[in-house]
């Protein structure tokens, strides 16, 4: 346990010497993974701009204007048990007031109550994640079809288009640019760290010399080398922080209103877990072949 | 305590030993000499444990080197001491940092270590540097460290690698002196040396003269008996 203890102190002792080179080290290591994170952000906003997109395919329903509207209202019951997203609802009486509203002044609403012309609607909104999406939506447009005083049923097939493209987005490109990024990453964060425990091969080899256990030698670089990807991970995420509260609104503007989203917090996680993980491999592979 | 047979050892188509063979018991002192190349330190390096046995038959200590796996190497060390030519000592750390190293890699408590390492530094004249940092002390400090750092553990075996090359003659007379006092106390001593007033100032030594890797008769007529 003594032993134990000693080793951490040491681990943590080493980050203080040779400090320049500590800090152009952890400054690199902070530096590639924050490049790292702008790109996952990037990726990240994307992909939930690829979901809104998906969940916003909106079926139009209009009824029969001569359909008994107690039935329209127990069919309104029936389609809001349906696995639909949501779904808003229009008497005729609501519709024309509602139009009334949009072009406020210039329609009297009350000249045209005794002989409405405007049907029934449902505006009903409906997620077509995952595989399939056009036979789904065309599924759900001819069951909507197939209710009574149903008279059209419309939708935007090119909007389908646009989310199943969306997917093909997130699926093909998305996670393959994620590997990628990971795997630079990976390789600039291990080698700056291998290169700073290189400079201690030297006191590794007397170590092992005067008769220090591999597990002596290695435990206070493992933990150095983990100290620093740790800290380098989240001072990276510091500072995505800071880019993400100074550009949150650079797109919430007509027509985008993109909102920039800061990383989920299994992302946020990631970052500095994975750095403290490349931090000790590279350590453990920065001495391993001098401890004979 | 030193068995080796038939020893050879190359560096891809250069044999750096060549065939050696000599024993070794618990207390004796042996003097390994020759010219530069002759393969002193390659032979040291293979009794430490640093470099493989490659041909032929090495124990030392009680540990078979031809089948001792790397992972348990450092329990050799803990019984062999080396004294390196180029010292092998930590610039950036004090005297005291070094000399006390091998004892706190094997766990000792602060106290021992604190009683030992004083102890070793009186008997070495480097008490008044305790507290100095390796680069800022002589090349002849360094070397008395390192020999500080070697014998503070007591081992069964130390082995010595031209340990007087940076001193001058009264320094590597003096330093003699300590291997002498451990060679007494039952410390298995091996020393390459180029120097012979070194090898004449302890008769009762054994003597193992090395030329292009083989052992060779000694030229220049020794007074020791041969290994």
């Amino acid at each position: 346990m003594r032993i134990l203890a000693r080793l951490l102190y040491l681990g943590v002792i080493n980050l203080g010497r040779n400090r320049w080179a500590q800090f152009f080290t952890l400054s690199t290591v902070a530096f590639t993974a924050f490049m790292a994170g702008i790109f996952l952000l990037l990726l990240y906003n994307v992909q939930q701009a690829a979901r809104s997109t998906q969940e916003d395919i909106q079926f139009q329903v209009y009824w029969d204007p001569a359909y008994p509207m107690e039935e329209i209202r127990e069919q309104w019951k029936e389609i809001s048990s349906w696995d639909i997203g949501s779904m808003e609802t229009f008497t005729p009486e609501e519709a024309l007031e509602d139009l009334a509203g949009s072009i406020a002044g210039d329609l009297d609403a009350d000249s045209l109550a005794g002989d409405n012309p405007l049907p029934a609607t449902a505006l009903i909104e409906f997620s077509l994640q995952g595989q399939d999406t056009q036979d789904r939506a065309l599924l759900m447009r001819s069951r909507l079809m197939e209710l009574p005083g149903v008279q059209r049923v419309s939708y935007n097939p090119l909007q389908v288009d646009l989310a199943r493209t969306w997917v093909r987005v997130s699926s093909g490109i998305f996670w393959p640019l994620i590997g990628l990024m990971l795997v630079i990453t990976g390789l600039v964060v291990a080698n700056t760290l291998k290169l700073n425990q290189m400079q201690r091969r030297e006191e590794v080899e007397i170590l092992a010399l005067v008769g220090a256990s591999s597990s002596y030698i290695q435990f206070p670089l493992l933990v150095s080398g983990a100290l620093q990807g740790l800290v380098g991970g989240v001072l990276s995420l510091g500072l995505l922080r800071l880019l993400h509260l100074a550009l949150e609104d650079v797109l919430y503007f007509p027509p985008l209103w993109l909102k920039i989203e800061f990383l989920p917090l299994s992302y946020i996680l990631a970052i500095p877990g994975v750095l403290t993980l490349v931090g000790l491999l590279s350590s453990f592979l920065a001495v391993n072949n001098r401890l004979r | 305590m030193i068995q080796v047979k038939h020893l050879s050892h190359s560096f891809g188509r250069y044999w750096a030993l060549k065939n050696i063979s000599f024993s070794l018991d618990k207390g004796d002192f042996l003097f390994l000499t020759g010219p530069s190349g002759a393969g002193k330190t390659t032979l040291m390096r293979v009794l430490h444990g640093s470099l493989a046995v490659q041909r032929g038959v090495a124990s030392i200590a009680g540990f078979d080197l031809k089948n001792l796996p790397e992972k348990r190497l450092y329990l050799l060390r803990r019984e062999v001491a080396i004294v390196f030519q180029d010292f092998k000592i930590l610039p950036d750390q004090s005297v005291w940092d070094n000399v006390a190293l091998p004892l706190q890699v094997r766990g000792m408590v602060s106290s021992q270590v604190h009683k030992r390492v004083r102890a070793v530094l009186r008997s070495l004249r480097l008490d008044s540097k305790s507290r100095y940092l390796c680069r800022e002390i002589s090349g002849g400090e360094q070397q008395r460290v390192a020999v500080a750092r070697a014998v503070v553990i007591n081992p069964k075996v130390l082995l010595a690698d031209e340990p007087t090359g940076n001193l001058d003659r009264k320094l590597s007379l003096q330093l003699m002196e300590v291997f002498r006092q451990f060679h007494v106390h039952g410390t298995t001593v091996v020393l390459a040396t180029h120097n012979e007033e070194l090898i004449r100032s302890l008769p009762g030594a054994k003597i193992l003269c090395l030329k292009d890797g083989s052992a060779v008769e000694c030229s220049w007529g020794p007074e020791g008996e041969g290994a």
